[in-house]
């Protein structure tokens, strides 16, 4: 679906290099999570894929087509929700009028039922809006123009703690089975329960591209006393004890994985 | 490959107004405040009260050819920011349909420009009327005696190779204007860069080729006419390619010019 081809990249007037010969591909129907430390280019990768970006060298194709062309069909299917933007001086009904008819999938019931489950109404001023209920405002809309690609940039960024679980729920109940998200985020436990995949970004390379079945499957994440330390592959120490990753045992059953210490754990070079 | 697609063009214009509907309003307003600010300032400043309605037209013909010339570089005049840039470029519409709309700009102030001529008109009259101004006239039918008396009394050659002159250069300099604004990413002040490189490059170009004594408009033959249009013709389409080619590889993030 999204195949990243040995793209170099760099911002004008910057020496370094953000990717050079990266590579990467994405199947459908998949949530990704984008995860590295802060300057690794996840918001570059995204707007990279969104065609906003154009690589130096090497081609981002979205369903064979290189993203950079921004061919009108390509855009129908691509969303991207920044972690940043603007959104006009106008209602929120004559921004879907505007708007909506650019996504031949368009659906206002899903709009609805995004707006109601952030507990906003399609009769909003944008102009009047927080940046928080603009963001579900931009990402109720982002769900609605059902896109094969949707694309967030820290989307529980400027969220309110009651509005990070309803930003997991929206996101659960609307996802469908042909779509594909790929959320960039730095607050790993807002999304870990929706996450199916994850790739984490180091300077110019990828340090992990598994899915959470593979990583559920390989390794148990728990807490251990000192004691229990033997097989451990990662710890660190916390109030319940030590988080720990371990090799899992074939008789023993799954646990949730800890994103967090997982991601210390590959940028430690451990997994 | 250029894709155009009618339905497609026109959900963008409704897009792009909707979008930019404060900004031509803004303009409107602009426009009817200088122009009524100089109709009224010309004459009453100057003791001679016709050489001062003489001013106003000069301003008139100097905004609209302004407009015409410069219009190009207001392509981007009406986004603020990378986010406004952001927006355009995600709108499922091709690379074609975004720059002809953005190039419209310029052609959807014209009429509000007229608009605001023809109200700032009757605006001054009716003011220097109420202060009891016996010279009160209406600047229209001054531009009107100016268009006309000029017409009339220049020569019918001089005429035809000054009209073809004045289109053939504003032509020429409004598509200079539309490459400067894709090249430079200043979105406000393109046309000021524009204009520095315009100076620059008619510097360089006098110290290569100096310019000889002026050719009489007498002793220029039609066929110089044909040539220099021909040349002109084909170096504003390049101009164009290249702006909308520009376009085309304009990014997000970035730095001074589009490359």
């Amino acid at each position: 679906m999204i195949e990243v081809k040995n793209i170099s990249f760099k911002y004008a007037g910057n020496s370094s290099l953000v990717f050079d010969g990266f590579s990467l591909t994405l199947e459908a129907n998949n949530i990704y999570g984008l995860l590295g430390k802060n300057g690794t280019g996840k918001s570059t990768l995204l707007y990279l894929i969104a065609g906003l970006l154009r690589p130096k060298k090497g081609s981002v194709c979205f369903d064979g087509i290189e993203t950079k062309k921004r061919r009108p069909e390509t855009l129908s299917e691509i969303f991207i929700v920044p972690e940043e933007f603007d959104l006009p001086s106008m209602s929120l009904r004559q921004y879907v009028k505007i708007n909506a008819p650019f996504y031949p999938r368009f659906s206002h019931e899903v709009l609805e039922s995004c707006l109601q489950d952030f507990e906003l109404s399609t009769d909003v001023k944008l102009n009047a809006l927080s940046m928080g209920q603009k963001k579900k405002v931009f990402m109720s809309f982002a769900l609605a123009a059902n896109t094969k690609l949707l694309l967030m940039d820290e989307p529980t960024n400027g969220l309110d703690i009651p509005s990070k679980s309803q930003f997991r729920k929206v996101i659960a109940q609307h996802m469908t089975e042909d779509r594909t998200l790929i959320i960039s985020t730095h607050q790993v436990h807002d999304v870990e329960s929706l996450l199916d995949h994850i790739l984490i970004l180091s300077q110019q390379k990828l340090l992990l591209d598994a899915s959470v079945a593979e990583i559920s499957e390989k390794y148990t994440f728990e807490y251990r006393t000192p004691s229990e330390m033997d097989d451990a592959i990662y710890a660190e120490p916390s109030l319940q004890g030590n988080a720990v990753i371990a090799p899992r045992k074939a008789d023993s059953a799954e646990t949730q994985v800890n994103l967090e210490l997982l991601f210390n754990a590959v940028n430690e070079g451990k997994i | 490959m250029i894709q155009f697609n009618f339905n497609r063009f026109g959900k963008l214009a409704r897009w792009s107004l909707t979008n930019d509907k404060r900004y031509y309003v803004k303009s409107f307003l602009q426009m009817l405040v200088i122009m009524l600010f100089g109709f009224l300032f010309f004459p009453m400043m100057n003791s001679n009260h016709a050489s001062g309605y003489t001013m106003s037209c000069i301003m008139v013909v100097a905004a609209f050819m302004v407009t015409i010339v410069l219009g190009s570089s207001y392509m981007f005049y009406s986004m603020e920011g990378k986010h406004d840039m952001q927006n355009l470029l995600m709108v499922p519409a091709s690379n074609f349909e975004k720059y002809l709309m953005r190039y419209a700009t310029w052609i959807l102030l014209i009429p509000l420009y007229l608009v605001a001529f023809f109200a700032a008109d009757l605006l001054q009259y009716v003011i220097h009327w109420m202060l009891g101004h016996d010279y009160a006239t209406l600047v229209m039918t001054k531009l009107a005696d100016m268009f006309s008396d000029g017409w009339n009394n220049a020569p019918a050659e001089a005429k035809r190779i000054l009209i073809n002159s004045l289109l053939v250069v504003a032509i020429w300099f409004h598509s200079i204007y539309a490459l400067g604004a894709t090249f430079f990413r200043s979105r406000k002040y393109n046309w000021v860069l524009t204009t520095i490189v315009i100076i620059l490059l008619t510097i360089v170009q006098g110290w290569i080729l100096p310019f000889d004594d002026p050719t009489s408009y007498k002793e220029v033959t039609t066929m110089d006419i044909v040539i220099a249009d021909v040349v002109a013709g084909m170096w504003v389409v390049l101009n164009f390619w290249l702006s909308y080619k520009l376009f085309c590889r304009t990014q997000v993030i970035g730095k001074f010019v589009n490359l």
